[in-house]
């Protein structure tokens, strides 16, 4: 009985996680395909450790990879229209920073944040990240949580 | 063509922020000259030549409302950080621990009339300890030590009460055989200086140095002669206050095993037997 009901909270979680970000051209970024892949990182949080911070799903993903880094500035872009607030950089005609507030879904606040480091001005890096939050906290505490 | 479309993008543009109910369309066919200026109060506008007369001067300005949504370019980089990322320098942390209930079994070839040696302690009563979260830790703390080395039957060990010197001698005629026991024992404040190294998962290795104050030593001795019973304490004795050793062991969460080496002589020179030398092993749980 043990094992029934832990099976079962088990799918409900994953359908959750996997509901949160469906609609979205970034989902199909977390489908799997770059936990193995060479020079990307992928973090996903939920739980406790997400909740301490106001998050219900913490989603991350950093890519090295040119064509990689192409297509999740390209999937970005386009989630990026439907957002009901957004503020983006652009550097040498390139997407340097994004960070866009979704329409809530079901009393959730929906942030998507991108970041091209291979443009920054200090010390570039040849590295894209993508971070797909959900949760409570707003977005002025999403920022001040993922900036230095 | 670019500028006159740029300008009509520009006028649009300020219309639909300051919410006009009536818009303001002005066109200026090539101009010389385009200059925005953005303040904290609004926008400005000011256009200089154009396509008929190159003197002519056009300006427009919009003041910001109360409900302006402002977009703010950014000259510095993201610094990005990480909440979750192992090496967010924010689980960098101190702390006050207490740890390591230690029991172990020792030998020492130091001296031939030495049995073993049982020791047992908390390393740290208290520490303060830094993790860096990079699977490297440092503790120096403050800890107790007891330490009892058994002597070889039939010897046992006297102090001489004139002298204080501690040496060997037999157990007195008569004196069954069972039930004879002579041992030294030690007790110790120690201060250890731990360093810790992730190896995988929940083990760890911990390596350091331990300095210790043997603020008392005593004999015992224990034995029957005939149906007396006989128990002496001597107190007094002349050990080496201040002794170091070196320890390490390997650590599986809150368990672990160790190794201790006490290079340092028990007693001061020519107060007592040489034993030095002492190799433990034995094992720890972590609270």
């Amino acid at each position: 009985m043990k094992q029934f009901i832990i099976i079962i909270l088990t799918c409900m979680m994953a359908t959750s996680t996997a509901m949160a970000q469906k609609g979205l051209n970034i989902n199909q970024l977390f489908d799997g395909r770059f936990k193995k892949a060479t020079g990307a990182t992928e973090i996903i949080v939920t739980g406790s450790k997400a909740s301490e911070i106001g998050l219900d799903i913490y989603h991350s993903l950093s890519v090295t990879d040119d064509v990689q880094a192409e297509l999740v500035e390209s999937y970005v872009k386009k989630d990026g229209v439907k957002a009901v607030d957004k503020e983006v950089e652009y550097r040498n005609g390139q997407l340097y920073y994004g960070f866009y507030t979704l329409k809530p879904e079901k009393g959730c606040k929906r942030y998507i944040f991108f970041l091209n480091q291979n443009l920054a001005r200090k010390s570039p890096k040849k590295v894209v990240t993508l971070i797909y939050m959900e949760g409570k906290a707003s977005a002025e505490k999403i920022k001040k949580l993922i900036r230095k | 063509m670019k500028k006159t479309f740029f300008i009509i993008a520009t006028m649009f543009a300020m219309a639909q922020v300051c919410n006009a109910t009536n818009d303001t369309v002005t066109v200026i066919e090539q101009p010389s000259q385009v200059i925005i200026t953005e303040t904290p109060s609004g926008v400005k506008v000011n256009v200089l030549g154009s396509k008929e007369d190159d003197s002519a001067k056009y300006s427009y300005s919009v003041e910001h409302q109360a409900n302006d949504k402002m977009t703010t370019s950014q000259d510095r980089d993201w610094e990005l950080r990480f909440p979750f990322y192992k090496n967010d320098t924010r689980n960098h942390h101190w702390a006050i621990v207490m740890d390591g209930f230690y029991m172990g079994g020792g030998i020492s070839h130091s001296w031939d009339n030495i049995n073993n040696s049982f020791e047992i302690g908390l390393l740290n009563i208290a520490a303060i300890s830094y993790d860096s979260h990079h699977g490297q830790g440092i503790s120096l703390g403050v800890g107790i030590h007891h330490k009892s080395f058994s002597i070889k039957r039939p010897n046992m060990l006297m102090r001489d009460e004139a002298t204080n010197i501690v040496s060997s001698s037999f157990y007195p005629n008569g004196v069954e055989e069972k039930n004879r026991t002579s041992n030294l024992n030690m007790w110790a404040l120690q201060f250890p200086l731990l360093f810790r190294q992730k190896i995988y998962k929940s083990l760890a290795l911990r390596v350091g140095g331990i300095m210790s104050w043997n603020y008392k030593a005593q004999v015992n001795n224990h034995y029957n002669i005939g149906k007396t019973e006989y128990n002496i304490t001597q107190r007094g004795l002349k050990q080496n206050k201040i002794t170091f050793d070196v320890m390490g062991g390997l650590t599986l969460r809150s368990i672990g095993i160790y190794c201790r080496y006490s290079p340092n002589e028990v007693f001061k020179k020519g107060y007592g037997p040489e034993i030095k030398n002492t190799w433990t092993l034995g094992g720890t749980i972590a609270f």
